[in-house]
């Protein structure tokens, strides 16, 4: 089918594009709660944490070059507790993308679009991800590489223009002043990361799968790298107690910035659209991830066939929370579940192929996914 | 062949059609003239039977919603008229003559919340309402005393309300602003934000928009402060000191010097106030202007009481005097000049904190520096809000002042 | 139904369902009946027609009830 096309940067590029998400919105609010003035700090703990998740797959990924997990996870503990783990995986990933649609619609429909119905806002997105995912993943990785500096360079500047309102004060002292739910928050922003998981589907595609590490490395350096500066931003600009009273920080931040001698005397506006950018390119990862982990599963050449199929499934999960709070309550528990799935379930395989010495082929120039 | 041919343009026209409601975007069209943009508001108090009597049934029927604790609201808004505002500099619009009315249509309403006052407002005028180019709240002191709880959780939760509109407290009636219309600019709010944005330029106002604002009152070791103006009687407007809070209900006002005092204890740049300064006699005053401000706060724990070392330094320039009986000549005068400032300067500054403390309002935020430098103490003795507002009255200041008086302007002596 | 604001998103649902189905059957079936992929053909006949059967139904059901 495809050859083995993409590079260490593409790589990089879908796991940064990936990473940054929906979630860019609630970051401060989640890490302020954690340890209010400490933010920075559990945002950074988190990535350290999400990395070692993110080194688990890559290095599975690397014994088996010309796998996904969700074969070589038959080879390493046998078929029927794999199949188990793989439904498991896959069922996630379909609730992560209903759930980032759902977020996506609720701020869209909240700040922008106030009587646009949230399920129109839903729908146009999925359809607009559903459509994407019916390539290969060769084009799947261009995209992904197209839109980075789209998302990368305008949050910079966001950051950049802010810091005149700074105040270096409200960043210290940096563990914060009460760290009660340091543990909690730390997991909670690590769950932000978890699109990262697409790696297991990217590496059989690799041209050198054995340069994996190198490309997850950097994805998380720019992805965390971006995530701490956002906190950082926006705690030095508000202070850690006024982020308590705002949904949404990252968004308030943009309110609050202004471009030099009054051009743009707010940039939410332009922020979003960057945002919308930003949520595309992660709802497009783990819906891709879904069909593409499902078209593994049962041994199907094509991912194309479930692209529509799990359209109407995804949407009527992303209707179940009732309220934008419920909805929240679900994002943080679902996101701690997943990380037992994404980080946990990794670490086992990887210890078990290690005692049962079971490894994949060598990469010779072959064609990805051949069917056995 | 033909039916294919048909069947395939029938699909075509069905998926067009199914696409145009998602893809156009007609749920949330409103063209432009169809809003009503709120420029400016007002809020005052009203007396409640009053208020009572002027209210329609528009977001409950009367008597099931008792009167609130804080009393009723009157807001005013100023909403811009389409097309009556001049774009450019070259157009003379519709305005010109500077009177109200021209530019902006002022009108007032009652309510027993600020939204229930909008909600009676909408229901008066056919546009909808749009905040999104809001950029002066005037409150008035009276409303401002009784808390703004109801104000902040308003416009926080308003999506279309920017971060860098001015927030103000009025002396007297609130709406008087609204209606003003001084000759300088078209667009009599946009005289009111001039008056704080220039303020700022010129060293004269800190920074303090609505967001900074919220942002201080949300902070555990800090207290917010607004600005406090006056209209004056060519419908020009005073900034007559800092309207400074307690949590969010306004405890004090100080006077308009005094804002140099803040600024100069926060070391705000760039500096911009004129003093006299005494130096022997009546006659034997000069004046001075500050140029460039620093400021340097440290914390130390004495006897489980927070102190604090404030250590500014000013540079000047001397801009006149009373008379001939001083010669600015020699170096020893200029020592002298800058003597007699640092040791008035020295009280004048430990006053203004002193008053903050008796009033329990610590707008200067100096419990920040405790939170962010002491943090082991704090989360000891402090911890909350309200300890902090119980520990500031008991701490203590040194006030340490140098100035440096740099230039004496174009005369030789 | 595309209307104005519903607070039911049942009725988005179903027709998410049947035009998911139609599109797969559509679509995707004849296509791998054109590249002659047998199992692709079988399994995307059967999840198109599940899909639909499935709005349908919905559909039924709530003017029944």
């Amino acid at each position: 089918m495809e050859p083995r096309q993409i590079t260490v940067i593409q790589a990089s590029a879908v796991l940064v594009s990936t990473i940054i998400g929906v979630g860019v919105l609630a970051l401060p609010l989640f890490a302020v709660r954690a340890a209010d003035s400490g933010g920075p700090l559990v945002t950074f703990l988190a990535v350290l944490l999400a990395f070692v998740g993110l080194a688990l797959i890559t290095w599975l990924g690397i014994r088996f070059p010309d796998q996904t997990i969700i074969r070589y996870s038959e080879v390493i503990i046998g078929r029927w507790l794999a199949w188990i783990g793989s439904m498991l995986i896959i069922l996630f990933f379909a609730v992560l993308t209903s759930l980032t649609a759902r977020e996506f619609g609720e701020v869209v429909v909240t700040s922008v679009l106030k009587s646009t119905p949230v399920e129109v806002t839903v729908i146009v997105m999925l359809l607009l991800a559903a459509i994407s995912t019916r390539h290969g993943i060769t084009t799947f990785a261009h995209i992904h590489t197209f839109y980075v500096p789209f998302l990368l360079i305008p949050v910079l500047v966001i950051v950049a223009l802010s810091l005149k309102n700074a105040e270096a004060i409200n960043l210290l002292p940096i563990w914060g002043n009460e760290q009660g739910g340091m543990l909690k928050g730390t997991l909670t922003v690590a769950a932000l990361f978890q699109g990262a998981f697409i790696l297991t589907a990217v590496i059989p595609a690799m041209k050198h799968p054995e340069k994996a590490m190198k490309a997850s490395f950097w994805g998380m350096v720019i992805a965390g790298g971006l995530y701490i500066v956002i906190v950082a931003a926006t705690i030095s600009v508000f202070g850690s107690e006024e982020i308590k009273q705002l949904l949404w920080p990252t968004l308030e931040l943009a309110k609050a910035t202004t471009l030099p001698a009054n051009i743009l005397e707010r940039l939410d506006a332009a922020f979003l659209a960057v945002w919308v950018t930003a949520v595309f390119t992660t709802l497009f990862s783990s819906y891709f991830f879904t069909i593409y982990a499902m078209s593994h599963l049962f041994r199907l050449r094509e991912h194309k066939l479930f692209s529509y199929f799990i359209l109407p499934f995804v949407f009527v999960m992303a209707m179940l929370p009732q309220n934008i709070i419920q909805m929240y309550e679900i994002i943080e528990s679902v996101g701690r579940i997943g990380l037992i799935i994404t980080t946990g379930y990794p670490g086992l395989l990887l210890i078990v192929s290690i005692l049962r010495k079971k490894r994949g082929n060598r990469v010779a120039d072959k064609k990805v996914d051949q069917i056995d | 062949m033909r039916t294919r041919k048909w069947i395939k343009s029938i699909s075509v026209l069905c998926a067009v059609i199914i696409a145009t409601p998602f893809l156009a975007g007609c749920w949330d069209r409103l063209e432009i003239e169809e809003r009503a943009v709120v420029l400016g508001v007002s809020i005052d108090t009203v007396d409640t039977e009053e208020a009572e009597q002027e209210e329609d049934e528009v977001s409950h029927v009367h008597g099931t919603l008792p009167a609130p604790r804080k009393g009723m609201v009157r807001v005013a808004v100023q909403i811009a008229l389409p097309g009556r505002i001049p774009l450019g500099p070259g157009e003379s619009g519709g305005g010109g003559k500077g009177s109200v009315g021209q530019t902006v249509w002022v009108i007032d309403v009652v309510g027993h919340s600020i939204n229930d006052a909008f909600m009676n407002l909408q229901q008066q005028i056919s546009s909808r309402l749009f905040f999104g180019h809001l950029r002066v709240i005037v409150v008035s002191e009276a409303v401002a005393r009784r808390g703004l709880e109801n104000v902040n959780d308003y416009f926080r939760r308003n999506s279309e309300v920017r971060r860098m509109a001015w927030l103000m407290i009025s002396k007297g009636q609130a709406r008087k602003l609204m209606m003003a219309a001084p000759p300088l600019e078209r667009v009599p709010t946009l005289y009111l934000m001039s008056t704080l944005d220039e303020g700022i330029r010129m060293g004269k106002f800190p920074k303090d928009f609505i967001g900074m604002f919220w942002s201080n009152v949300s902070k555990k070791g800090q207290e917010g402060f607004l600005p406090y103006v006056e209209i004056k009687k060519e419908q020009n407007v005073e900034i007559k000191g800092l309207a400074y809070f307690v949590d969010d209900h306004m405890v004090g006002v100080t006077k308009p010097l005094e804002i140099a005092g803040y600024l100069a204890v926060k070391g705000i740049n760039p500096a911009g106030y004129r003093v006299f300064v005494q130096l022997d006699g009546a006659d034997e005053a000069v004046m001075t202007t500050a140029t460039h401000r620093r400021s340097k706060i440290s914390v130390q724990i004495k006897d489980d009481v927070p102190h604090f070392t404030i250590d500014i330094g000013i540079e000047l320039n001397l801009e006149g005097k009373v008379s001939e009986n001083v010669q600015i000549d020699n170096p020893a005068v200029m020592q002298m000049i800058e003597n007699k400032q640092e040791e008035a300067s020295v009280i004048f500054y430990s006053n203004i904190i002193k008053k903050s403390q008796e009033k329990g309002s610590d707008y200067f935020g100096f419990g920040e520096i405790v939170r962010a430098k002491k943090p082991q103490y704090w989360n000891k003795r402090i911890k909350t809000a309200e300890g902090w507002r119980n520990m500031y009255k008991d701490c203590t200041f040194d006030v340490k002042v140098s100035m440096k008086v740099r230039r004496i302007g174009m005369k030789g002596k | 139904m595309l209307g104005g604001y519903t607070i039911g998103y049942l009725y988005y649902a179903i027709a998410l369902f049947i035009a998911s189905g139609l599109l797969i059957l559509n679509i995707d079936v004849k296509n791998f009946q054109k590249s002659k992929q047998k199992k692709e053909w079988k399994v995307s006949r059967m999840i198109g027609w599940f899909n639909v059967i499935a709005g349908i139904l919905t559909l039924m059901m709530n003017w029944v009830l």
